[in-house]
């Protein structure tokens, strides 16, 4: 029982049969090869799957493929089609990651957010990225690496 | 002393590969002609496998092979032989494998899977370890103890392995003191909650060669157990690891990778990929054990501790191979960092029915400075004296001996530095602890110290390459495994120290693989800049040597007399005749055209000389390299009416000799505070009275979230230079793990005047703590 589905990924249209049980971080990781989103937790509680389903942000591992029929996907390939973001490099400078893996999913949050509103505060950081789990970091160079960009934007 | 690129900053050499999602983890392999594999997994804790019904699931469509523990019924093991691949005999915990379906996608192999039918003889079951030490009834595992084998399994009992430390006459020490404090304390079991699940590929080459990709800290002990288990040479196994998503000693035991093997040796040429689900990590991978143990001390009226008997079990769960070790890392710490004449300390590795334990980040010492750190405050209360009193009589200084008989140097460290950093930093002793009644909050400070040295064998070895590039830059190759604590880039530092040339000129080559790069005992024990850092220093020593072969026939001086600096080569006081690494990297062309030398590798190693084992009756013996001490703090504020508690500052002072890379070096520090604190205030695995986890999703078993963390950290390094460390380095990656629970713990009694004696102390605990003093 599959079905079409079109949706446009980082810019770019993509026409791919799905099962209607199929989530979409698999889709998007086996079968259309993008590698950013991971698999943490397979319910939505680690954000390590983070992707953007027309700008917001979504859990792909708990999303349908099919859901996104029609809809925009954003993952980490997308931001960075023109170079490194000032998020990334930000990221970068204040060394706001150690093993890598919840990466992707906290860069999409965070990005939500300035996308959102540009200069949030350390508290409105706290809470937007309050649903992606790092076991590495202790979260303060995180925030430090987001409050950062929200002060020099 | 002054370094050109130690202590300096230099950002990751990962960073951008990680930061784009380029970075490769296991997950992202798909190899030509995969299957997907599926574990069938134990639904009771503990009986025999009386019968297993796989007809159903053979029909299955797309399924390509099921095999089963008793295709294979081997217990494999280094230290005792106690770890099945799959169950075959009786499973021992819930959600232990019992064999496994390969399919050609994971839905079809998880369909397979749940038409596999099991019946069973159920079993009783144990899961705390103060009863499995103590059970002679219900025998989880017999094992009898065999000359060859390192654990010392005692006959008819749980027991799969005990060390003991002896020093002097405890009850003589009891005797003599003014005051005797006996304490008893509990820690729950944990897991480890790497973002990334654990996994494997394997695939069998109609050579018979293996090969096996994995999430894993430690690629040659994966390699060594696949040869053992499956009769293969060393050089027909090949494991290759990507970026470790997170480890913290979870992903260094060996427990999938046999698995999946065995289940692609089913289907040779096809790669068979096994990837755990959130919830297979709680009940599939390893755990910290649970933990029980008591404290008798006997103290002098002016706080000079005589005496102290400590006796402890740890859970080790359905096998012991892994977790036995780990006693074996806390008993040399089983007084913590405190010179005490008389000692007496017993701990145990118990089976439980348990997923197996293996190693967590601290290896053993959270869990005895839980109790050594709480008993000193707790000594300090009695006797009415100032905790950093009691413990600066008591602590180890250059001169004291400790418990298992090694006299510390001044190169091991200064801990009543780090004490007094703390302290400071805490604004000790004012204001501790008070009650704000009006505002239904309490708030309260505390401390602990720490020591931890290496747990590893005595022959723990390491090995770095380094080659030189026709460009004058460099490849350096290593074994030891890049799993977020920022090992290749502290490594690179060094490489770029010891050769005198910029660091952004060297290239660590990420990820590992045994066919081709050197030698690496596991990633584990903090010991990766310690001792890798001196195998590199060892590799760019030849090749400067090597450079300098060939720069006395350019110079036609002697070999001593030619200098390598900063990337140059010239004859003593002839700087201006200099060639550089470029011009002999290669080998180097005369005038007249003819070669000479040739391209230049270097290769170094790195052994701890002079450990040994303990004695078996005493525990006395150099067997501990370098020790990290240090000391560790908190202020909180508690809600009074939900036992909320908000961590306002978490402090670290830590003695780690020369820091390599302060940035990365702070992010472990303050890494492992959070992780503690995690642990400290949240974080059990919670067993149904049939020995089924009940919180097998990150939904149940909480982490802390961004909101949960301290609101500040501060980290302090004293840096007394290390003796056997490269530049003068040791480590530390571990250690801000170690004692953060019981300064937590001892801010609670500060603010409340509530002991607590187990571990995790959730805000429900805390609540009804207030509740039942009534406190509000």
């Amino acid at each position: 029982m599959k079905k079409e589905i079109n949706f446009v990924l980082n810019g770019n249209s993509v026409s791919i049969e799905v099962e209607p049980n199929e989530k979409l971080l698999d889709v998007l990781r086996d079968k259309v090869g993008v590698k950013s989103p991971k698999y943490g937790c397979g319910r939505g509680e680690c954000g390590s799957c983070t992707v953007l389903l027309n700008g917001k942000s979504i859990r792909s591992c708990i999303t349908l493929a099919i859901e996104v029929d029609g809809q925009e996907i954003t993952t980490l390939e997308g931001l960075q089609k023109d170079g490194i973001t000032p998020l990334q490099k930000s990221f970068i400078e204040h060394n706001a990651f150690q093993c890598g893996f919840c990466a992707p999913g906290m860069t999409m949050t965070a990005t939500e957010l300035l996308n959102k509103d540009p200069h949030p505060d350390e508290e409105e950081i706290r809470e937007a990225i309050a649903g992606n789990l790092c076991r590495c970091t202790g979260y303060d160079t995180i925030v430090k690496a987001i409050l950062d960009v929200a002060e020099k934007k | 002393m002054e370094y050109k690129f130690i202590g300096k900053e230099f950002k990751r050499v990962d960073a951008l590969s990680k930061l784009t999602g380029r970075a490769r983890f296991l997950a992202d392999i798909i190899l030509p002609h995969m299957y997907y594999g599926i574990f069938l997994r134990a639904s009771i804790a503990h009986g025999e496998i009386l019968d297993i019904e796989t007809e159903d699931a053979k029909n299955v469509e797309g399924v390509k092979a099921i095999v089963l523990g008793r295709d294979f019924p081997h217990n494999y093991g280094h230290l005792i032989k106690d770890r099945p691949i799959f169950a075959f005999d009786k499973v021992r915990y819930y959600g232990e494998a019992i064999g496994g379906v390969i399919a050609k996608t994971e839905e079809a192999a998880r369909v397979a899977a749940d038409k596999v039918k099991v019946s069973y003889k159920p079993l009783p079951i144990i899961t705390h370890p103060k009863e499995s030490l103590n059970n002679k009834e219900v025998i989880i595992r017999e094992v009898s103890p065999t000359p060859d084998m390192v654990y010392r399994p005692v006959k008819g009992t749980n027991i799969f392995h005990y060390d003991v430390v002896k020093r002097g006459d405890v009850e003589k020490g009891f005797e003599e003191a003014d005051i005797i404090v006996e304490s008893e304390f509990n820690i729950a079991p944990i897991n480890h909650v790497q973002i990334e699940p654990h996994g494997a590929i394997a695939l069998w080459d109609e050579d018979g060669s293996l090969t096996v990709w994995s999430s894993t800290q430690a690629p040659f002990t994966v390699r060594y157990f696949l040869s053992d288990i499956f009769e293969l040479p060393l050089n027909k196994v090949r494991v290759i690891a990507y970026y470790v998503g997170g480890g913290f000693g979870g992903k260094s035991d060996v427990g999938i990778e046999p698995m999946v093997a065995l289940l692609a040796k089913s289907v040779p040429g096809h790669p068979v990929k096994v990837i755990l689900s959130r919830e297979e990590v709680f009940h599939g991978s390893f755990l910290r054990g649970n933990f029980w143990g008591r404290v008798k001390t006997g103290v002098k009226k002016d706080g000079k501790i005589v005496s102290e008997k400590v006796e402890f079990a740890m859970g080790g769960g359905g096998s012991g191979e892994f977790g036995g070790t780990v006693v074996d890392g806390a008993f040399k710490s089983a007084v913590g960092p405190y010179e005490i004449e008389n000692v007496h300390a017993v701990g145990y590795g118990v089976y439980t029915n348990l997923p197996p334990t293996g190693a967590f980040r601290g290896y053993g010492h959270p869990e005895t400075h839980w109790m050594i750190e709480r008993q000193r405050d707790i000594i300090a209360r009695k006797l009415g004296i100032d905790p950093v009193v009691l413990r600066k009589k008591n602590i180890l200084k250059p001169g004291s001996i400790n418990i298992i008989g090694q006299k510390i140097e001044e190169h091991n460290g200064n801990l009543e530095k780090c004490l007094d950093l703390v302290v400071e930093e805490l604004d000790w002793p004012n204001n501790i602890g008070h009650i704000d009644k009006k505002n239904k909050k309490a708030y309260g400070k505390g401390f602990a110290l720490l020591q931890k040295s290496p747990v590893m064998p005595t022959n723990a070895a390491s090995s770095a390459i380094l080659k030189l590039n026709d460009d004058g830059t460099v490849n350096l190759t290593v074994g030891t495994q890049e799993i977020g604590q920022g090992i290749d880039t502290a490594l690179t530092q060094i490489a770029a120290e010891a050769l005198g040339i910029s660091p952004e000129k060297i290239k660590l080559v990420p990820y590992r693989d045994t066919d081709l790069y050197p030698y690496e005992w596991q990633t584990v024990a903090s010991r990766g800049v310690w001792s890798v850092g001196n195998a590199i220093i060892m590799a760019a020593d030849e090749v400067k040597h090597k450079m300098r072969k060939v720069a006395k026939e350019i110079f036609s001086v002697d070999e001593e007399d030619i200098v390598v600096e900063d990337g140059l080569v010239f004859p003593q006081g002839e700087k201006e005749k200099a060639i550089t690494y470029k011009d002999l990297a290669i080998g180097y062309t005369l005038p007249e055209g003819s070669g000479i030398g040739g391209p230049i590798v270097g290769a170094g190693y790195f052994i701890p000389e002079g450990l040994v084992y303990p004695d078996p009756e005493t525990g006395q013996g150099n067997s501990a390299a370098e020790w990290t001490f240090g000391a560790q703090g908190v202020e909180i504020e508690v809600d009074l009416i939900t036992g909320k508690v908000k961590i306002l500052k978490a402090v670290t002072a830590i003695d780690a000799g020369t820091i390599i890379n302060p940035e990365n070096a702070r992010g472990q520090v303050v890494g492992a505070m959070a992780m503690a604190l995690s642990i400290a205030q949240r974080e059990a695995i919670v067993i149904s009275k049939e020995g089924k986890i009940r919180n097998d999703s990150l939904t149940d078993y909480k982490i802390s979230t961004i909101r949960d963390v301290p609101s500040e950290y501060k980290v302090f390094f004293v840096e007394t230079e290390e003796e056997t460390g490269p530049f003068g380095a040791r480590s530390l990656a571990e250690h801000g793990m170690v004692a953060m629970a019981p300064a937590l713990a001892n801010a609670l009694y500060n603010a409340l005047g509530v002991e607590f004696f187990k571990l995790p102390i959730t805000f429900e605990d805390i609540a009804l703590a207030i509740d039942e003093k009534k406190i509000v």
